[in-house]
Order: C-alpha cells, then sequence, then structure tokens
C-alpha cells in the first residue's frame, strides 16, 4: 500500500517529453538520462540509398563531382607571380593588429544599465573588424564573384526574369536563382515577392573563366571605358562595378548569336575578395588587367 | 427528376429517353414513338433525337487551351527548358572494385601532391615576408632616411595594365621593345 502511495505521491521527475515546442525541439533527447547525443539519419541505415552514405567527394556519391578538370590559368598566375607581389606591396614595418570600433561598455552609473545591451561603438552603427597586418598566411585573393541582375521591366512582365536567367547562365555557365522584391515601393510600382530578375555566385574556375572573359574581350571593346570607379567597395574588401545592356553584347556567348537576344540586360557585377579593405582589394583586382579610373594610374 | 442519358448528357426524364436507353429493334421503336409522341409536346425534338447519330466522340487529343500558346509563350518554354538542369546531369559512374581503388588511389595522390605544393608555397612565402622583415630592420638601424622611404604606405598601389596573364598561346611578337606608355 505504502508503495503504491509512494508511487502515486512521489516527487515528479525531472523527465517530462511533451512540454518542449515542436520548433524549440532539440534534435536529441537533453533531458537526463541522455541515451544518443548524435541524431541517427535512418536514410543512412536503410540498404535502398547506397549513395547517400558517402561524401560529396566520394565518386559514389550522385553529387560527385569532378574537381581540378582543367589548367585554372588565372589562379596560377596569381600563385606563382601576384601572391608574392601582394605580399611586398601591402608589406608596412612593424606593424600591429589596428582594432576595429567596438561596443562600449556601460559606466555603470544606473541600476538599469545591468543587463542592458552594450552601447553601439562611436561613428559607427555596428562594429567593425581588426585590421590584420598582411603576412605570408593572409594575403588578399579572390573569393567569389556574384553577378546580379536587376530588371526594372519585370514589374510589368514577369517573364523578363528567366531571359535574365538565361542570359546570366549563358555567361556563366552555372545555374542562376530568381530573386524576388523585398517590400513594396508605391513609388516604382513595386509589390513585395514580384520576381525581379536573377543573381548567380561563381567561384572558382568559373570565376576565372568569367574575370578573363571580362578582362580580355569586354572591357576592350567598350568604347571610351573609363574603368571601375575610385570610390566603389563596400569598406571590406569587396568591389562592385556594372555593365550595361549594350555593353553585355559584347560577351563572345551573346556576341555570335546575336538572332537569339533581341533583348540583353545590363548587370551588377560583385567582386569579393578575402582583402580586408577596399585598397588591398583595388590592387589585387587591377592584377587581373580590370582597368581602373584614370586617378589611380598615377600611382602605378 | 434528373436522369443521364446514353450521351452522359443530363435531361428530364422522359419516354423517348427511355427507349433510348434499351437499344431495342426498329420496328419496336417505331411503335413505341407513336405512343411517346402522343405524349411529348414537342414532336419535332423527338425527331431529332432519333436521328442516325453520325458524330463520334474519341478520347481528347489536344488540350483545352492548346490554341493559347502564343510564340512569345513558346519562348518563354523553351527558355525554361535550357535553364532546367534534367538534361546536363551527368550519368553516374559505376566502378569495378579494381576501377575504384584505382580511382582513389589517383584521388589521394592528387590530393596530397597539391598539399605538399601548397606548403611550399606559403613556407616561401613566409621566407620572404621574414627576409623583408629582417631587411628592414637593419636600415631602420643603418639609414633612418632610407629607412623612412622604404616604409611609405603603398596601399591602394594599381598595377600596370601591361601585366598580363600567362598563355599557353602568347602572339607572335611577344615583347613590344619600343612601346611607350600614354
Amino acid at each position: 500500500m505504502s508503495n503504491i502511495r509512494s508511487l502515486l505521491t512521489s516527487k515528479p521527475v525531472a523527465r517530462s517529453f511533451s512540454i518542449v515546442s515542436v520548433s524549440r525541439k532539440a534534435a536529441c533527447s537533453i533531458v537526463p538520462p541522455v541515451h544518443h547525443l548524435l541524431k541517427i539519419d535512418k536514410s543512412k541505415l536503410s540498404p535502398r540509398f547506397e549513395g547517400m552514405k558517402y561524401n560529396k567527394d566520394d565518386i559514389r556519391s550522385p553529387s560527385y563531382r569532378p574537381q581540378d578538370t582543367r589548367q585554372d590559368r588565372l589562379q596560377e598566375h596569381y600563385l606563382n607571380t601576384l601572391q608574392s607581389d601582394l605580399l611586398l606591396i601591402n608589406y608596412k614595418h612593424n606593424a600591429t593588429v589596428e582594432k576595429g570600433l567596438k561596443n562600449r561598455q556601460w559606466d555603470g552609473t544606473s541600476p538599469y544599465q545591468v543587463n542592458r545591451p552594450l552601447k553601439k561603438p562611436k561613428g559607427s552603427k555596428a562594429e567593425l573588424p581588426d585590421l590584420h597586418p598582411i603576412k605570408w598566411n593572409n594575403i588578399p585573393g579572390l573569393k567569389s564573384v556574384t553577378l546580379n541582375c536587376y530588371v526594372r521591366d519585370a514589374r510589368d512582365n514577369e517573364m523578363l526574369t528567366i531571359s535574365a536567367a538565361l542570359q546570366l547562365q549563358q555567361l556563366t555557365g552555372c545555374k542562376p536563382k530568381i530573386i524576388y522584391s523585398k517590400s513594396d515601393v508605391p513609388n516604382w510600382k513595386i509589390r513585395k515577392g514580384h520576381a525581379m530578375g536573377a543573381k548567380v555566385t561563381i567561384s572558382g574556375y568559373e570565376m576565372s573563366q568569367f574575370l578573363n572573359t571580362l578582362s580580355e574581350i569586354v572591357l576592350p571593346r567598350i568604347r571610351e571605358y573609363k574603368g571601375i570607379s575610385k570610390t566603389s567597395g563596400d569598406r571590406f574588401g569587396g568591389i562592385s562595378f556594372g555593365l550595361n545592356e549594350e555593353e553585355v553584347k559584347f560577351f563572345p556567348e551573346i556576341d555570335l548569336n546575336q538572332d537569339l537576344w533581341p533583348k540583353t540586360f545590363g548587370m551588377h557585377i560583385n567582386i569579393n575578395t578575402t582583402a580586408q579593405t577596399d585598397q588591398q582589394a583595388r590592387t589585387l583586382i587591377s592584377s587581373f588587367q580590370l582597368p581602373f579610373e584614370s586617378g589611380n594610374a598615377q600611382q602605378s | 427528376m434528373q436522369k443521364r442519358n446514353y450521351r452522359g448528357i443530363k435531361r428530364n426524364n422522359s419516354p423517348v429517353d427511355i427507349v433510348l436507353e434499351y437499344s431495342v429493334s426498329q420496328e419496336y421503336l417505331t411503335k413505341m414513338l407513336s405512343i411517346s409522341v402522343r405524349s411529348c409536346s414537342c414532336q419535332k425534338n423527338v425527331v431529332n433525337l432519333i436521328k442516325p447519330l453520325n458524330q463520334v466522340r474519341y478520347k481528347r487529343t489536344k488540350s483545352k487551351n492548346s490554341s493559347g500558346i502564343t510564340p512569345q509563350t513558346q519562348r518563354i518554354i523553351t527558355q525554361l527548358s535550357v535553364l532546367s538542369a534534367r538534361k546536363k546531369q551527368p550519368k553516374m559512374l559505376k566502378l569495378s572494385k579494381e576501377d575504384l581503388i584505382k580511382h582513389q588511389t589517383i584521388q589521394t595522390a592528387w590530393k596530397t601532391y597539391q598539399d605538399i605544393l601548397k606548403q611550399e608555397r606559403q613556407e616561401s612565402l613566409k621566407l620572404q615576408y621574414n627576409k623583408i622583415d629582417e631587411a628592414m630592420n637593419v636600415l631602420q638601424e643603418v639609414s633612418p632616411k632610407l629607412y623612412k622611404q622604404a616604409n611609405v604606405d603603398e596601399s591602394g598601389k594599381i598595377f600596370p595594365m601591361e601585366l598580363r596573364v600567362p598563355t599557353d598561346f602568347p602572339p607572335r611578337k611577344i615583347w613590344y621593345h619600343e612601346y611607350k606608355k600614354q
């Protein structure tokens, strides 16, 4: 009897199963006793999906893609010639880490300051990263190139985004994504969630190929091209510039069958680098024969 | 009362319908017709219904809106089919055990080789950096004036446009000796 009573009125057990809401559910039990620390992927236990077991770089995996199938001219040029030059150009004797602007502590005069989020840095809305001196292990290099094709006319005709995406695919050989407007802008007659263009991010061989075509074929054919603007840059090593719809026609993929391209689309080209400042990025990008505005040329 | 006739059309139940539903002999039909016509208000309609059926309906081969595709729409469909990845997926290779081991050996060897190259590059860069540092330290002691000139900030320096990415097939005239910068 006492045994039963003890069972009924026993102190509540720490373990409970259905309290955690679905959205905040842990992948494994976090209440002791914990049995499984790793989530079991049952698709991998089944003998039906043999390919799922392997990593992407294993040839037995369905998502395997062969790497290094051809010579990357731009990458080799960077490794053989540019890296040591960039190290020398960016060298500064006895350089130390330059601290970026950081959030500031409260002075502690008021009890309300406890648990308050830190003060914003002076002169900036957000924290800025530290600037490390360039050494052998952090020489600026290319990371990726993003082509962004915003079509204004797509607000009336959404099908234009498909043509824009196709254009990007022809130029890069990679599959682009359709981009959608983020908010309503009544002045521009834009509604939220409307397809407005396409974009694609390329890296590796495709990026080198694209930059080569750009610097060797497209940009030299543009009449009175001034070069990339001096002021271009996002402060942290990203440089961007644009090509209008006429200039895009100089790409050989479009130039060779112009009949198929009654309408071309201008695009923004964002070059993302591992440089820490815009100046470092400019030095890097200029080494790939991309011209900058003449104001900078006298420095060379 | 609603009823479906033999053509699948909903209509009011009438004596004529009943006749048509049971496929009977011609004699019986005419006999029955004489009865039904008496009961039917509109004789003309009945005669129409009894006419032999010339039209035969086959299975639909065209979609209802097939004529609605304009050349522009067709163009977009073509563009979408070019964009789709369905036909671009390469066929998965099925390797025998021996081939797989061969492939993996080559892959590992290539990766190792690439790692060695990377390490060598890093070491040479590190050496370069250390040498620059050493030289600057010496220069600082020997000649502060030269040191100041050597330590000028060069950030934002632009490479000359004449620096070209090497090619496997360079032009016949490789170097323009008389070139002057404009």
